[in-house]
């Protein structure tokens, strides 16, 4: 009886073990293999004529439209991150809940929408979708796709904060992209800091 | 008719290769005097050009060019820009560090006052708010709460409409306090109240407080149409048109008069610009992307372990026997 009860223990133990590794294994592969690998082009740089640059004349034409109708609702994509550098393209989706996370990039539901003027917060884990951040360079191009058009922002200033600091989700005066990972960049373990990339929207492209 | 059209099209292209060519007037001679005038190297200024996307066709004239470049950071041009200011360095650097930027990251002394003008405006919003809630005895929770509810609204479609209740309000604010409200003018003031709730999916209960603390339900129009107020404070609980209590707030008599009211309405107007924009992004924390696969699958690993080994011992142990 004891032998057969120890029996059921181990063999319980490995039952529910193999369910947590797969369960795991499933959900990290999906943030990692989220996005796709993307060829670098200059089509981006060659459509200037619908384009507005915030310090070129063309500004004053800018269309007052909002850019976006409608805010998105939670667990919906709302567009792509192309990080030229990393040869990558990522899914934008709305939120930062743990579902969200794991299938891409989660923009923080209470800043602004990419392309608005303001703090357009986005986030993603750092052992999944944003596992190599840490190569971006400064000035290195982060191009984002909504419905609302395609903003090329540039980054401009890469820096490493603690996790409740709060002057990365200030309001800015420009359109500015924040992009927020934890950091260490290890893939045990929690995260007291942030690693942070901040990027001015430098052209838009209106659909 | 084909010829027509080619010969429009001709036409159309020429037209077109003609206003490029008048666009792109800067020539290298007018590049290199600007730069010479504005004490800017070559290399900083192609670096300007690259991280905007811009090229020398971009730029109509010398003026257009010299507006684009700005004022070069210098010890000088800093110091001169402080004095304007009335800021020390220090002061400047604080500043832009509570909104995590710095003077390094600018390209021109213009982009440092740009965000100057910014954040201290922001900072002087955030200050006058802050202090009218503070006044009428709201909790930070509570604030915490009817920022929340704000959030929920149509950001767009709430600015426009505050923006259009704030034009029918100033009629109010220029008003003398000493002098009484025509009933055109009660009537006016309480359709604003009423569509200004409308519009933020408010509904407000009103209470007259007297000292035993004795409530008595009271109406708006019963308000405003008080000489002074009857009892000692005024309790005013604020729900969502759904029904949820957002908070409760007490003001005293003497808070009371009519241009309190009026004040009211105006700080709300402008609470419904800044939730749309600014505070929204307040008291709140970057999100955890620490995922905690790694760890699980460890877990999951240890379990898998734990439980072979056990299952060996086992086996082992009553073949012994």
């Amino acid at each position: 009886m004891n032998a057969l009860f120890s029996k059921g223990i181990s063999l319980a133990l490995i039952g529910v073990g193999l369910i947590v590794l797969f369960w795991n294994t499933a959900l990290f592969l999906e943030g990692f293999y989220a996005g796709e690998n993307i060829e670098i082009n200059e089509s981006l740089e060659e459509s200037s004529t619908a384009t507005s640059s915030p310090y070129s004349k063309i500004q004053v034409t800018k269309k007052k439209l909002p850019l976006y109708s409608t805010a998105p609702d939670v667990g919906e994509k709302i567009g792509d991150i192309a990080i030229p550098r990393l040869e990558r393209s990522l899914p934008i989706i709305e939120g930062t809940s743990n579902a969200v996370l794991r299938k891409g990039v989660g923009h923080f539901s209470s800043s602004v929408l990419p392309g608005e003027k303001n703090n357009c917060i986005i986030s993603g884990h750092r052992d999944t979708v944003f596992r190599r951040l840490g190569e971006i360079k400064l000035h290195d191009p982060l191009i984002v796709t909504t419905e609302a058009g395609q903003f090329l922002y540039k980054v401009k200033r890469i820096r490493i904060v603690d996790a409740d600091d709060s002057t990365v989700m200030s309001p800015r005066p420009r359109a500015t992209l924040t992009v927020t990972t934890c950091y260490p960049f290890y893939f045990l373990g929690n995260a007291p800091q942030r690693y942070v990339i901040v990027a001015e929207l430098v052209k838009s492209t209106r659909m | 008719m084909k010829k027509v059209i080619s010969i429009l099209l001709v036409a159309i292209i020429c037209s077109n290769v003609w206003v490029n060519h008048a666009l792109a007037a800067v020539t290298e001679d007018e590049v290199a005097t600007v730069l010479a005038e504005k004490g800017l190297d070559r290399a900083t200024f192609q670096e300007k050009l690259d991280y905007f996307e811009l090229t020398l066709t971009d730029f109509e004239s010398a003026e257009d060019l010299s507006d684009f470049i700005g004022t070069p950071i210098t010890n000088e041009s800093l110091d001169e820009m402080l004095s304007r200011y009335g800021m020390t360095k220090e002061e400047l650097d604080a500043l832009l560090a509570e909104y995590g930027t710095s003077v390094e990251e600018q390209w021109s002394i213009e982009e440092i006052e740009f965000a100057l003008d910014f954040y201290q405006n922001h900072e002087a919003e955030m200050e006058g708010l802050e202090e009218f809630l503070a006044a009428i005895g709201l909790t930070e929770d509570e604030i915490h709460k009817l920022f929340a509810h704000f959030e929920s609204l149509d950001q767009v479609a709430l600015e426009e409409k505050m923006e259009q209740m704030g034009t029918r309000l100033e009629t109010f604010l220029t008003y003398d306090p000493e002098a009484e409200f025509t009933d055109a003018q009660v009537d006016e003031l309480i359709s604003v109240w009423e569509e200004m709730l409308g519009i933020l999916h408010l509904s407000p209960k009103f209470y007259l407080v007297d000292a035993s603390g004795a409530k008595t339900a009271v109406t708006f129009r019963e308000l405003t149409a008080m000489e002074e107020l009857t009892s000692d404070a005024l309790l005013i609980e604020l729900y969502t048109s759904a029904g949820e209590l957002l908070l409760d707030m007490q003001v005293s008599a003497d808070m009371l008069t009519s241009d309190f009211i009026v004040n009211a309405g105006e700080k709300l107007t402008d609470i419904g610009d800044i939730a749309g924009e600014l505070t929204k992004l307040k008291h709140q924390q970057m999100p955890d992307t620490a995922s905690p696969y790694g760890m699980n699958i460890l877990i999951g690993l240890l379990l898998v372990m734990i439980g072979v080994t056990l299952f060996i011992i086992r086996n082992r142990a009553t073949k012994q026997v």
